[in-house]
């Protein structure tokens, strides 16, 4: 009898927790309450555990709650904690040391690609990319290797905002639907994808996918630099250096 | 485990609220341990550390991994799950680190009435960003935009500890050929090795000579989850203050610092 309450309770915190994954402003009570398809009191009588337990936050001037602390200390958690995880942050690290770059560690979420780690440029830019930042999946070195290497669910989600900017943006050649599919079919030959001068202007970027044990797509692994410092040019020196990268990384099977 | 039995459960359940709030604390409970504990445990680890029997123990875990907040090793094992970085992804995403540390800056200005700095690393080095003002207004040569010295300012010290080796010597050389008409703020000076580690060590600097005569300072940094320096926060005050004050003072800006990291997912 316990056991079945424990469990029963854990799943519905599980739903308001996902539900508040939508939300970045926070939901008032009687939203989360709907979306969780429960009656408003028995959804706070959760939510106030919740906050105990600082999975849940509650704004003090509108009430309304978002996720809480302790689920952004379980996040880097698992980063230390799962080994292809430390091994990609600990890859990040020693890139940006070995090349001064900024160096960043995206997982996908229903957002889009989101970084979880960023080591900083030796001569930080004046760039407001940091710990979950999400980028653009059709229009960055990150999103490319998603689009390239993710699942059906992250390519369908990929088709959906191609589809969205095609319609106020028809003339772009860059996105137009057959010329972005070759692109990321070329993308998945080169085991890279080099952006430049996007998202952001005067900034380039080379992302290399970091695949798990089962072969799916776990991170992008991603070099930002200034259009000066990092050429991203076929035969350029930091496009050779991730493509040695790429090599040590097929070593790295005998971790996971 | 059936999701219609857990639904026809739910409804049940609805006016038995110090149940629900048990057990959900007791599943983050168990989470922290898992978190806390960074190899993968055996459920007899689990259940000794969390005081609940194994049966208790395993209930959970069996439901957190249906949530994927717990995953199984190849030994059977348990950790945490890739769950637990999706949430803490969307986290992070509403986790302002200036607002963070501005917050820690402002709660500090009004528990000790002194006047305290948050100052950042911008392109000319150690950059105040905003002066939370004390009771006793200082005349001081500090205002928002001034850059700070390297080594001759409790702040700068912070960013010669906790910078990048290769960022904080590069910007330590342009400031030891910058003219001495430079509008940087404290003596370039030397700074010992003794003295660096010192201040990794304890998390915080203090400045023995410092740039306005009689006015002090003492500073302590705030990182966030990728283990990186986001600001330091900056107490000043008249040294006679400061010297009579200094216990209270400094552990009550460690205290904020810390509390603003652990705030960003930064682990001690």
């Amino acid at each position: 009898m316990t056991k079945s309450k424990g469990i029963q309770s854990i799943k519905v915190s599980g739903r308001i927790l996902r539900a508040l994954t939508e939300t970045e402003r926070g939901m008032p009570l009687s939203q989360l309450a709907r979306q969780t398809g429960m009656p408003p009191g028995q959804c706070h009588s959760y939510v106030t555990s919740l906050k105990k337990s600082r999975l849940v936050s509650q704004d003090a001037d509108t009430g309304a709650y978002t996720l809480g602390p302790f689920a952004l200390e379980l996040g880097v958690a698992w980063l230390k904690h799962d080994s292809l995880a430390k091994e990609t942050v600990n890859l990040a690290k020693r890139l940006a040391n070995d090349t001064g770059f900024m160096s960043l560690v995206s997982i996908w979420t229903h957002k889009g690609p989101t970084i979880v780690h960023v080591s900083e440029a030796v001569q930080p830019m004046a760039l407001n990319i940091r710990q979950g930042t999400t980028f653009s999946s059709i229009n960055s070195a990150t999103g490319a290797v998603f689009a390239a290497f993710g699942s059906e669910v992250i390519k369908q989600s990929v088709t959906r905002e191609l589809k969205d900017h095609l319609q106020f943006r028809q003339s772009d050649r860059l996105h137009h639907e057959k010329s972005f599919w070759d692109y990321i079919e070329a993308v998945k030959n080169d085991r890279m994808a080099a952006t430049e001068g996007r998202p952001i202007p005067a900034v380039n970027a080379i992302s290399i996918p970091i695949m798990g044990t089962q072969g799916t797509l776990s991170f992008a692994c991603t070099l930002v630099g200034s259009i000066t410092e990092l050429k991203v040019g076929p035969r350029e020196k930091h496009r050779l250096l991730m493509a040695q990268v790429n090599k040590e990384i097929d070593s790295w099977g005998a971790v996971a | 485990m059936g999701g219609s039995r857990v639904s026809a459960k739910t409804q049940s359940n609805t006016q038995r609220e110090p149940r629900g709030v048990r057990s959900i604390e007791l599943g983050a409970r168990l989470l922290r341990i898992l978190s806390e504990h960074g190899e993968p445990m055996m459920l007899k680890e689990l259940s000794v550390v969390s005081g609940q029997s194994s049966a208790q123990v395993h209930a959970y875990m069996a439901s957190f991994q249906s949530l994927d907040f717990v995953s199984r090793d190849s030994n059977g094992l348990y950790q945490l799950g890739p769950a637990c970085i999706e949430f803490g992804a969307m986290r992070m995403r509403i986790t302002d680190p200036m607002k963070i540390a501005r917050h820690a800056a402002q709660s500090l200005s009004e528990e000790t009435s002194s006047s305290v700095a948050l100052v950042v690393w911008g392109s000319f080095g150690p950059t105040v960003t905003e002066i939370f003002e004390g009771v006793n207004q200082l005349n001081m040569n500090t205002r928002p935009g001034t850059v700070y010295s390297l080594s001759g300012t409790a702040s700068g010290r912070i960013f010669a500890a906790f910078l990048p080796e290769e960022t904080y010597k590069q910007a330590v050389n342009r400031e030891l050929i910058e003219k001495k008409t430079s509008a940087r703020v404290g003596n370039v000076r030397k700074i010992r090795k003794s003295d660096i580690e010192q201040i990794r060590r304890d998390a915080f600097a203090t400045i023995d000579r410092s740039p306005v005569p009689g006015i002090t300072a003492i500073s302590a940094p705030v990182f966030d989850s990728s283990a990186q320096l986001v600001a330091a926060v900056t107490l000043i005050a008249h040294e006679a203050t400061l010297e009579k004050e200094f216990d209270t003072f400094a552990s009550l800006l460690k205290r904020a610092t810390q509390s603003a990291s652990r705030d960003l997912g930064y682990s001690f």
